[in-house]
């Protein structure tokens, strides 16, 4: 449990608020580069960390991400026309470039230098690996851009999706963490899910439902190994990275692509849950392309058209008892990610952690908390720079590894757990 | 008309959930094995929980002025020196937090999870990395309580024993 002054510490990320500010220490993924897909397209409304914000792509090419309403009367600018290098507010042709200076003001005198002015606030906006980057802290604070290996390989090796899910970033955040629900929320995908059957280690998995733990900090967060047992008396590990505030990286299947997430506040009720799946030394097949188009995995179907799950709260999830009684689906909801959203939706759009009932397998849940109230702490007080802003602190990788029981997972797997260009995962 | 799940997942029906008590606090008896972490419990010992009990199954040879006991044997203690029975203590205990650094102390880690386990009593363990251990040396210290622990924690704040704690409602 956390005292209800925690919670709203760790939940509420809007300006000004602590958690907020940490957040603002990154880089966060914003858009898919698909969403600016050529230069003067439309420009798109997106609100992150609380901030109402207008993302476009001007003439030139460049992106930029602006407050989204007009310095002069407070329109919205999406509906402005991307013309010449900038926006104009369609109310009384104001105009703006993508670092948010005002350019044109028709209303003046020409050469009054008023629009010079004028400047709405504005963040960079930058693509790597299909996702546009926004980084919304203090500018002489800004660090190198991510380094994450599933947006550092060649485009054909990566696939990342994006979906609405409406409740507060840190309850969608901690079920990625929360490893013991697996075995049971999962199960059926495990054996039928395209990118997730037919592995060896999913046989340990469905074999052993009474897995062990182990949390191990690590620089930029933690590790979490997940331990059960395979032949002869070794142990197969899974190993799950989480890198401050919010990357979770899921341990490999087999040959399977590697998978995780990224969460991101859109504001304290909502947030986008990112999700990648990748692999380190070879292209996608299209088998796999299609899975993840169709929904498989963590990724989910939409409503066309759209980032919002096709299953989703105004449908009751799709919920389909009969599933439910036969075993297909354990929690009667159809696929990876909407059986983690819906049950975390249902959870209200921020859960009360002053009644939770943690126990001792929720561990790695206590231990992310208490590392972030820390760096808070430390961020607040002292300046110091959080973990995980480190590029080095990025270059981390998942695995699933069987050893023998003497050997500790954090030595026998440290090579394992680090990315190294073009080797594969460590993966059963 | 919406549906159920879009009407019962919003902030004004998160008003009406229940707001009775729905569990009592668990016992939860936390053992330092050796010396440091005995330092680490004393500090916290002292604040407000439910039910958890801070013992000690470290050798001492600290100073009695320094507020330790020297303990002839191997047993378990209280906080001020006092034996105390270990099966009678797992017994009454819904979780057995052990509790070490580098030091460690196999001999009581063997002792405490074989009764443990004989009483199919829940155990988790903390190695604390606050004295600079080398990872051979935390490797050992994992060894000791690894096989007899559902959950195992590496922290590098003693803090992390009372945010494990509060979080348990302890």
């Amino acid at each position: 449990m956390l005292t209800k002054e925690q919670n709203a510490l760790l939940t509420q990320t809007g300006p000004g608020t602590p958690m907020g500010q940490l957040f603002r220490q990154y880089w966060l993924p914003a858009l898919l580069a698909e969403e600016l897909p050529e230069d003067e397209c439309p420009p798109v409304r997106l609100k992150i960390l609380s901030e109402r914000l207008l993302a476009f792509r001007d003439s030139n090419g460049r992106r930029g991400l602006i407050d989204e309403f007009c310095a002069h009367r407070g329109v919205s600018l999406w509906f402005g026309r991307n013309e010449e290098c900038g926006l104009r507010c369609p109310y009384h042709g104001w105009k703006f470039d993508v670092t948010g200076q005002c350019v044109d003001i028709p209303s003046e005198p020409e050469g009054s230098g008023f629009p010079k002015k004028i400047k709405l606030k504005s963040y960079p906006l930058v693509e790597r690996g299909g996702i546009l980057w926004t980084y919304m802290g203090p500018l002489e604070k800004q660090p190198p851009l991510p380094t994450w290996e599933f947006i550092t390989v060649p485009r054909a090796q990566s696939i990342t999706t994006k979906r609405l899910q409406e409740n507060n970033w840190l309850q969608a955040m901690e079920g990625g963490i929360d490893s013991s629900h697996v075995s049971f929320l999962h199960r059926a995908d495990l054996a039928s899910d395209p990118l997730f059957k037919g592995t060896k280690g999913n046989q340990y998995s469905l074999n052993d439902l009474r897995p062990v733990f182990e949390v191990v900090e690590s620089p930029g967060g933690l590790c979490i190994g997940v331990r059960r047992n395979a032949e002869n008396g070794n142990y197969y590990w899974r190993i799950t990275q989480w890198v401050m505030p919010s990357f979770t990286m899921i341990p490999p299947r087999g040959a399977h692509t590697v998978h995780g997430h990224i969460w991101i506040p859109i504001d304290d009720e909502n947030c986008w849950a990112w999700s990648y799946d990748y692999h380190p030394t070879r292209k996608l097949t299209e088998a796999e392309v299609n899975s993840v188009r169709e929904g498989k995995g963590v990724h989910v179907k939409y409503i066309p058209g759209t980032y919002i799950p096709a299953a989703n709260k105004s449908n009751d999830y799709l919920m389909n008892r009969a599933a439910q009684k036969a075993g297909k689906t354990f929690s009667g909801v159809e696929g990876i990610g909407i059986q983690d959203a819906s049950l975390q939706e249902s959870m209200g759009p921020i859960v009360d952690r002053t009644k939770e009932n943690l126990v001792s397998t929720d561990n790695a849940i206590i231990m992310a908390r208490h590392r972030m109230l820390r760096t808070i702490k430390a961020f607040i007080e002292k300046g110091i720079t959080p973990p995980g802003v480190n590029p080095e602190h990025q270059k981390v990788r998942s695995a699933s590894i069987v050893l023998p029981p003497d050997q500790a997972f954090q030595e026998a797997a440290r090579d394992a757990l680090i990315s190294h260009r073009k080797t594969d995962p460590v993966s059963v | 008309m919406s549906s159920q799940s879009a009407l019962m997942n919003s902030a004004k029906e998160a008003l009406f959930r229940v707001q009775e008590s729905d569990s009592v606090p668990r016992t939860i008896r936390v053992i330092a094995l050796d010396p440091p972490s005995e330092g680490v419990l004393r500090k916290i010992m002292d604040r407000r929980w439910n039910h958890a009990k801070f013992l000690s199954a470290a050798v001492s040879t600290h100073e009695q002025h320094n507020g330790w006991h020297i303990r002839p044997a191997q047993g378990l203690y209280d906080l001020a020196g006092s034996p105390l029975n270990l099966e009678e203590e797992i017994r009454n205990a819904d979780l057995i937090l052990m509790l070490a650094t580098r030091i460690g102390n196999s001999h009581a880690a063997a002792l405490i999870g074989e009764l443990c386990s004989t009483s199919h009593a829940n155990v988790a363990s903390v190695v604390l990395d606050v004295i600079c251990a080398s990872d051979d040396e935390i490797s050992q210290t994992l060894a000791q309580l690894r096989p007899w622990s559902l959950m195992v924690v590496v922290a590098k704040a003693e803090e992390y024993i009372v945010d494990m704690l509060t979080s348990l409602r302890a």
